[in-house]
């Protein structure tokens, strides 16, 4: 081969992240004939997300998939696609992040000289509990742990209750020792890591995706000819797509699994305005850090406009 | 780390006894942390307690002990060479690009400057320890205790 | 030759010339990654992220709670209280050193620290006793190693951050191996001192009345560990909270119950604890670093392949593990050995049906031997110091001592539940 491509991500190899790149790979590696090789390096075993995305801008790494939330301290636009009830369905979510592809990159190049071939999204976040949340009475007084990121904290601030940032290694016995009472994450995360064994109930509270773009190292991108810059555009728009399809299959799984291990799935909250309104509320406060009020209403206006 | 400590023991007291959490005080701490390691580092430098295999240089008479313990921190000197220069390109790059710690909105190049800083402070740690090493009368020592 | 050739030659080259452990392996690094063509901006990375980990901070803080509470005046009183606690039977000394040094090691994360607090005290008075300074001095370097067993555990605190496991599941699954340690070590010793004719420590034999009045005298050592392991295991702290209550614990004892601390007392350990944390980490830094080369390299993955294609049978694929685990501890400190060979060995004790938590005590108590073994045994120069019996003496008054300990590293391989039953129990593994 030609040229490496070192591809890095933060799951193990059964996981849709790693499905998305074994797809790179092999699609890079046909449309270039070969003349790119890459290697996928699983686990966050070359760093953890946002350092491996640091390496990217120096070129010391060349691809990653990692989540968006992990992207932000460098790339703060990328955080456009973390707004709390942003989109409504699955489709209005791939039309709006395929929409604001082109223009995220003109931004994100030049904050953190990384380039996004696609978007890739797990599902949206559900709530897992240890008792029913069907409104948002039910969650008051409850102690939920959450990924520490701003925007998810703020989110569950305006719904009335402090949410704890907890670490991750530590979230299940806290679960099953009720030092907290849930988690938010998509529904796979809680066949993945068990939390059917210590909580009972979930709620479809869909406040949030969980999307991670597939980017690669600008520097290196702009060091290939143009047909290689082709392929990999290409390669990469196709695994996201692929990638996409699968995890929408693994999250049907899931569902039928935690239903069948007696896990009572609510769906949506029956006051679910009541969470939106609150969450909407906040979107200008988070405008400043995901790259200024302009960016943010310019990429608003695409997600709206893909609500059609 | 007194600062460190103080963060941490605000963070355990203010969340068991009062209820309250704050998640800038997880990475306020942590940034501080980063900095005392690296006084770790340049301390321990000072006394010369960095690990090293010495049974075989115990076994050369003094003034091999110290012709052999120079070339050493001469090559020690070329690593912290090499991490003080490319520390610098990658300091001076993340000012250009900056990374925005998403809790406190610190730029993390404050906390990462330590880098190189640590290693060209404690360089300045290592030539003192070589210099005392051939101007001293006493035997060198080297002490293989390690307390962890 | 091939890149990883030219870095391990490159690594033991600078070993012999005397260059600190944490230079060589950084060195060896940058070697492997000029050969892969990575920039070297990579270096200055690893160096940070190392060390950016809520988690590390724990180290400095359980060393700097250990000092605080020895200066405050603990140790002298939990050995009173072990004191009480044994009965008279031959070598009773030696049977009260390895139950202090067993209560010590829950308060302390470290072995040799375990060993030098015990060891100022009950080596001279075993010697006093009639025992040969070279077995008082043997009983404690390998008693002193029970430290990292029990938790806290700073071995167990950098093994768990470089396999990604839970380190307050290693926590809990260190405390009846621990036990078990404490119990053939004493056995062991109990043989030798009734073929040697050591004196009975405790003639007027044990009371309720005098164990209870010393358990009262020594209640604010003995709480320490209730407070700061009950929280972790309640999942009342996290580690590092639980650390930093260990110190706050520490201090509030020194300074008003036994007003014993002060000022400059708090930053001499203070500072001991930044210079001490300074040596473990560079090796940490450096030991990163390698690990994203070889990682780069594919190593582990070929490495592990290699053992297992070759050794089909997982029993001879384990005691292949210990062995290379008690011989490297021999040679190698415990921190740069868990730093290095775990990336390369958990996978293949994975692949043999070991828990990682479980391969995480293992790990944990062959380095407890390592302390104890020549040439490099941080405990053998610890106790050899204090005892002046020479360190060739000591290792031969150990020898006993390691077969005891290798017997419950070998049971803690092949009785799994051992390791993993308490943390089962509590749902830190599965
Ligand atoms: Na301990
Ligand atoms: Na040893």
């Amino acid at each position: 081969a030609d040229y490496t491509m070192r591809l890095s991500h933060g799951d193990n190899e059964s996981n849709p992240t790693h499905l998305t790149a074994v797809k790179f790979k092999e699609l890079v590696e046909q449309y270039t004939d070969n003349k790119v090789e890459v290697q996928i390096y699983p686990n966050n075993s070359l760093g953890a997300e946002t350092e491996v995305a640091q390496s990217l801008r120096m070129g010391s790494v060349e691809a990653e998939i990692l989540y968006t939330g992990n992207l932000m301290p460098l790339a703060p636009s990328a955080g456009v696609l973390m707004l709390p009830y942003a989109y409504k369905s699955t489709e209005q979510a791939h039309k709006a992040m395929d929409a604001l592809l082109e223009p995220l990159n003109e931004r994100i190049t030049q904050e953190a000289g990384v380039r996004a071939l696609g978007l890739m999204e797990k599902g949206f976040r559900v709530l897992t509990t240890n008792k029913p949340v069907e409104t948002l009475e039910d969650l008051k007084g409850l102690k939920i742990r959450v990924s520490p990121n701003d925007i998810a904290i703020q989110t569950f601030k305006s719904w009335g209750i402090e949410p704890i940032p907890m670490d991750w290694a530590e979230v299940f016995p806290a679960l099953q020792q009720r030092v907290i009472d849930g988690q938010e994450n998509p529904y796979t995360t809680a066949i993945s890591s068990r939390f059917y064994e210590v909580q009972s109930d979930i709620t479809e509270i869909h406040y949030m995706m969980w999307t991670g773009p597939l980017i690669v190292s600008e520097r290196v991108f702009q060091s290939y000819p143009d047909d290689i810059k082709e392929a990999v555009v290409k390669a990469g728009r196709e695994a996201v797509d692929y990638g996409r399809q699968v995890s929408a299959e693994k999250t049907e799984e899931a569902i039928a699994e935690l239903k069948e291990r007696g896990v009572n799935l609510h769906g949506a909250p029956k006051d679910e305005e009541k969470w939106q309104a609150a969450a909407q509320a906040l979107w200008p406060n988070f405008y400043d850090q995901i790259g200024g009020a302009e960016w943010a209403n310019q990429a608003v206006d695409i997600i709206k406009s893909s609500a059609n | 780390m007194t600062a460190v400590l103080v963060l941490l023991s605000m963070q355990v007291i203010g969340r068991y006894a009062l209820g309250w959490s704050f998640a800038w005080i997880e990475e306020v701490s942590r940034f501080f942390f980063v900095w005392a390691v690296y006084f770790g580092f340049v301390v321990a430098a000072a006394k010369d307690r960095h690990i090293r295999v010495s049974v075989q240089i115990m076994m050369l008479p003094p003034l091999g002990q110290k012709v052999m313990l120079t070339i050493a921190d001469l090559i020690w000197l070329v690593f912290n060479g090499i991490v003080v220069w490319f520390g610098s390109i990658y300091i001076a790059d993340m000012f250009q690009f900056p990374v925005i710690s998403q809790t406190t909105g610190i730029n993390l190049v404050w906390v990462q400057m330590i880098v190189p800083l640590g290693f060209l402070l404690m360089s300045i740690r290592v030539i003192q320890v070589m210099i005392r090493r051939w101007t001293d009368a006493e035997t060198t020592v080297i002490d293989t205790r390690l307390d962890d | 030759m091939s890149a990883p050739i030219i870095l391990t030659l490159a690594f033991f080259v600078f070993l012999l010339l005397g260059v600190p452990v944490a230079v060589s392996i950084g060195l060896a690094a940058i070697a492997g990654m000029i050969a892969a063509n990575i920039p070297l901006s990579f270096v200055v990375q690893a160096a940070y992220s190392a060390v950016n980990d809520f988690l590390i901070i724990a180290v400095p803080m359980f060393v700097l709670a250990g000092v605080l509470m020895e200066k405050g005046g603990l140790t002298s009183r939990l050995i009173a209280f072990s004191r009480s606690l044994v009965g008279p039977t031959p070598g009773g000394l030696a049977t009260v050193t390895i139950v202090a040094c067993t209560f010590f090691a829950a308060i302390s994360g470290s072995g040799p620290a375990t060993a030098a607090a015990i060891g100022s005290i009950m080596i001279p008075t075993m010697i006093k006793e009639g025992y040969h300074k070279s077995f008082a001095a043997a009983v404690t370097s390998n008693a002193g190693g029970i430290g990292v067993v029990i938790p806290p555990s700073i071995p167990m605190i950098i093994y768990g951050i470089t396999a990604e496991v839970s380190i307050t599941g290693l926590f809990v699954a260190g405390v009846i191996p621990g036990i078990l340690l404490a119990v053939a070590l004493t056995a062991t010793s109990r043989v030798i001192s009734r073929r040697r004719g050591y004196a009975i420590a405790n003639p007027d034999g044990r009371s309720a009345r005098t164990i209870f009045a010393a358990a009262w005298e020594a209640r604010w050592a003995i709480l320490a560990p209730v407070i700061i392991l009950g929280g972790i295991y309640t999942g009342l702290f996290t580690v590092t909270e639980a650390s930093v209550v260990a110190v706050l614990y520490a201090l509030f004892v020194g300074i008003f119950i036994y007003r014993t601390l002060t000022l400059s007392n708090f930053f001499d350990s203070m500072t001991y604890a930044v210079r001490l944390t300074g040596v473990v980490l560079f090796v940490l830094v450096s030991g990163r670093l390698l690990g994203r080369v070889l990682t780069i390299f594919q190593v582990p993955q070929n490495f592990s392949n290699l053992m297992i294609n070759t050794f089909d049978n997982p029993v001879v694929l384990i005691l292949l593990i210990i062995a290379l685990l008690i011989f490297v501890g021999m040679w190698m400190e415990t921190l740069t050995q868990l730093i290095i060979l775990t990336p390369l060995l958990l996978p293949v004790a994975v692949n043999a049906g070991i828990d990682p938590i479980q391969f995480g005590i293992m790990f944990v108590i062959a380095c407890e031997i390592g302390y104890s073994t020549p040439p490099l045994g941080v405990n053998l120069f610890v106790a050899s110091e204090i005892s002046n019996a020479s360190v060739e003496e000591v290792s031969k008054a150990s020898i006993p001592l390691i077969l005891a300990e290798i017997g419950v590293l070998l049971l803690v391989t092949f009785v799994p539940q051992l390791s993993l039953f308490l943390p089962r129990l509590l749902g830190f593994i599965y």
